[in-house]
């Protein structure tokens, strides 16, 4: 039995201050598998793969590999025994190109110890190549698209002689067509013998990709079972437990009020053409398109962070113009960025001062003085309207898993009261619970009268929770579909125009 | 209890606060004068021109700026003021211009910095050159003596008020104000957002640029009435006056456990950091340490001192 198991995590446990991240989880991951791990938000599926790379120390527990425990004490540690991580939100050099990324810390050098920048930049064309891509090797890994940078980050694993590499999330910005090439490469590392393991919230892809799957649940192991005996439900009932789904949306928006107008709205430099829809009260709409088609471009526009060149932007039949956030959000318009990381946190701040930063003038009392009652009134309606899970308003948000930092950030855009919201993925890397709660918590805000405009890669999704779904590509509006008559092949056929 | 213990490991200041009265009991076993009334009311008086400087630096270091030129405000502003007075302006007048003057240096390196797009250190160094430069044409290289009425020297520069010296007072009063606006206040607030995530907080609707000139107007302000304080209390003013204060304040803004890399620091830690810079300089002079050694020992207690600070809150793994 032991021959063929890779890693077994034997009883491992992990606490930060008072949350129990891990918690007595003992499973084992077979040689020359691909391996899911499964779990919502906080269930610890980072924070294990965190110990297995040495980036956290568990607290207790043992990890086998290969039979011998198994002791890292730093990424570097973990790399030599073979055991590289893909991680959910990229660690690259933006100022470095795509080659010097990809061999960063394993340079090939000549004998005088200078790099060979012209072997290295043939590899990785060679390397993307394997997984279907073409690549400019001397691109700045700044200016590359989210999905670039994810596939860089996974052939920096390839490049490495790994015998276990472990991914988090590695599809959450892929189109379909990516996805499918990446699993390619996933299924010839399988064949040449590499341990895979892959963290995912998309189950359909788990189902298709992987041969055993292990579930979290609030740190615990629940169960790790042959892929081929799952069923999607089970899968899904054993993350959550005994939480309803979500249902589908039934009511329609009343198309009588328009709250949003837009109108001919150009930026050239973005690469936004001749925008022109509207926005109904209380509705949901819904943008698809494909990476690069203009949407967030759109929605940062709307929300004044670029200014456009030419056109018209009327709120409740009030021409606006938007110079900065600032003013779209006193003309109540707010934005939920689709790069929480970057765009979104304040990583060394609290949870209400997080939730509270777009509202902090209304959080005081005698002029500018912070007003503790008030802040901590919208810290409890926060905590409780979006049932974030955190230690109290005085946790540090980076202690929290990446769904309730969302739920954080979503917080922070509700306490605006805003009368278009403008969600930008906003279920990106989050569970099927989160993502239920997040869905339930829009069509909350769109029974009290805002309106909500989604952009979403997940067409599902976007189907699931739009009325009206708008279909843009090459920055330009492409076509208008009501919710319950599109399809994916209507949506995609009109999304992949030149 | 655990709890509490917990909320103190994440402090930063704690390692430094450990530190420091370590520091306190060592010079006051090795010495006889260390503590003393006197002594220690003499310290305070020594730190207290930098201090009010500092809780500033630690504001616009949270915010990610830096502003080398505060030495320079400090001796352009003492000139004004003193040339002003010598040319008959009275002096409450006097120290006004002052003041609006100091805030007038702050906005012109704010505004360059922030509407120019141009790295606060560059701009505040340049400053630094400038406003160096502006004393001495104003004062021909002179230094200038100023024989300063009583009821403006009382409330400014005196020895004594209730045994206290009254640029202490000052200090400890700068303090309070600055931990009140830092910690108490929306602009605080902005003030870490615009250091923690500057894209993120313009994103929440914060003007970070207006926060981020604000900084460097309010350490003009602070540099001008440290100017002033200090002329009165040495009845006289050089045009070289400050050289190397900007460092001295960067320094125990670092030791009170402010980052670098913004978003992170506290007016608290501030002034431990500017006691600290103090101590060590008073307690190394009553050891008798040869005046060459004292720099060289005050370099390596900075440096160990911030790594103990960072060491002792290193993120838990």
């Amino acid at each position: 039995m032991a021959d063929n198991i890779l890693i077994s995590y034997q009883s491992i446990s992990k606490r930060f201050g008072g949350v129990q991240a891990l918690d007595d989880v003992s499973f084992s991951i077979r040689k020359g598998d691909i391996h899911g791990l499964i779990g919502e938000n906080g269930a610890g599926k980072s924070t294990l793969i965190k110990i297995t790379g040495g980036i956290y120390r568990r607290d207790q527990g043992q990890i086998l590999w290969e039979g011998r425990p198994l002791e890292v004490n730093s990424p570097l540690e973990a790399e030599r025994h073979g055991i590289s991580i893909v991680h959910q939100e990229i660690p690259l050099c933006g100022n470095l190109t795509v080659a010097q990324n990809v061999f960063l810390g394993r340079l090939i050098t000549n004998r005088f110890g200078q790099p060979k920048w012209d072997e290295m930049e043939e590899r990785t064309v060679e390397l993307f190549r394997q997984i279907g891509q073409s690549i400019d090797p001397r691109a700045r890994v700044g200016s590359l698209s989210v999905a670039l940078k994810q596939l860089t980050t996974i052939v920096q694993a390839l490049n490495s002689t790994s015998k276990f590499i472990i991914m988090d999330e590695p599809t959450s910005a892929l189109t379909p067509g990516e996805v499918e090439t990446l699993f390619e490469v996933l299924r010839r590392l399988k064949a040449e013998g590499t341990t895979i393991m892959i963290v995912s919230h998309i189950l359909s892809e788990m189902m298709q990709i992987t041969d055993r799957v292990t579930v979290l649940r609030n740190g615990r192991h629940v169960d790790t079972l042959e892929t081929k005996d799952a069923t999607i439900e089970g899968l899904v009932h054993m993350m959550v437990g005994d939480v309803p789904l979500p249902t589908p949306k039934e009511s329609q928006s009343v198309r009588s009020e328009v709250v949003l107008s837009v109108r001919g709205l150009s930026q050239r430099r973005l690469r936004l053409r001749d925008i022109s829809f509207d926005l109904y009260k209380q509705e949901i709409l819904g943008l698809a398109g494909i990476q690069g088609a203009g949407r967030t471009e759109l929605a940062t526009t709307l929300f004044g962070v670029h200014q456009p060149d030419s056109g018209t932007i009327e709120l409740e039949g009030k021409q606006i113009t938007v110079k900065n956030p600032r003013q779209a959000i006193e003309h109540g318009i707010g934005y939920l960025t689709e790069d929480r990381r970057n765009l979104g946190v304040f990583w060394e701040m609290s949870v209400w001062q997080n939730a509270g930063a777009a509202i902090i003038d209304d959080l005081t009392s005698f002029g500018n003085v912070l007003d503790n009652r008030r802040i901590e009134e919208m810290a409890a309606k926060s905590i409780r309207d979006l049932q974030i899970k955190t230690s109290g308003l005085h946790q540090t948000i980076r202690f929290l898993s990446g769904g309730n930092q969302q739920k954080v950030l979503l917080a922070r855009w509700l306490n605006v009261r805003p009368k278009v919201l403008i969600l930008d993925e906003p279920t990106r890397g989050v569970d099927v619970g989160a993502k239920a709660e997040i869905r339930r918590v829009i069509q909350e805000l769109v029974n009290q009268g805002i309106s909500v405009i989604v952009i979403s890669s997940d067409l599902e999704e976007l189907l699931a929770i739009s009325d009206r779904v708008l279909v843009m590509a090459n920055g330009s509006i492409r076509g208008e579909f009501l919710a319950r008559e599109a399809t994916f092949d209507k949506i995609m056929a009109l999304a992949v125009q030149k | 209890m655990k709890q509490f213990l917990g909320a103190l490991k994440f402090r930063r200041e704690v390692g430094v606060l450990a530190v420091f009265i370590l520091l306190c009991l060592f010079f006051s076993v090795v010495t006889n004068t260390f503590l003393t009334i006197p002594n220690i009311l003499n310290i305070l008086r020594q730190v207290s021109i930098s201090g009010l400087i500092v809780m500033f630096m630690t504001m616009i270091i949270i915010s990610t700026d830096i502003d080398l030129s505060v030495g320079s405000i400090f001796a352009a502003v003492g000139m004004i003021v003193a040339i002003l007075f010598q040319k008959g302006m009275n002096i409450w007048l006097a120290s006004l211009v002052g003041l609006l003057a100091g805030a007038g240096f702050g906005l012109l390196n704010g505004v360059v910095t922030v509407k120019g797009g141009l790295p606060p250190f560059i701009v505040t160094l340049g400053g630094q050159m400038i406003y160096r430069g502006f004393a001495l044409v104003i004062s021909g290289g002179a230094p200038a003596s100023v024989r300063l009425p009583d009821a403006f020297y009382n409330v400014t520069g005196a020895r004594t008020f209730l045994n206290l010296p009254v640029p202490a007072l000052w200090f400890i009063a700068v303090t309070l104000i600055a931990g009140f606006i830092l910690h108490k206040t929306s602009y605080g607030f902005k003030v870490y957002a615009t250091g923690g995530n500057e894209e993120a907080a313009r994103l929440s609707g914060i003007n970070t640029d207006r926060i981020r000139i604000t900084n460097f107007v309010l350490i003009g302000v602070a540099s001008a009435l440290a100017s002033i304080i200090q002329m009165a209390y040495l009845r006289g003013v050089t045009p070289t006056a400050g050289q190397g204060m900007e460092l001295t304040a960067i320094a125990s803004t670092v030791i009170g456990g402010t980052s670098m890399f913004g978003g992170v620091g506290t007016i608290g830690g501030a002034f431990i950091g500017t006691l600290f810079m103090g101590v060590v300089r008073n307690g190394l002079v009553l050891m008798g340490t040869s005046a060459y050694l004292i720099d060289l020992i005050i370099g390596i207690v900075l440096v160990g001192a911030v790594f103990l600070s960072t060491f002792s809150t290193r993120e838990k793994r």
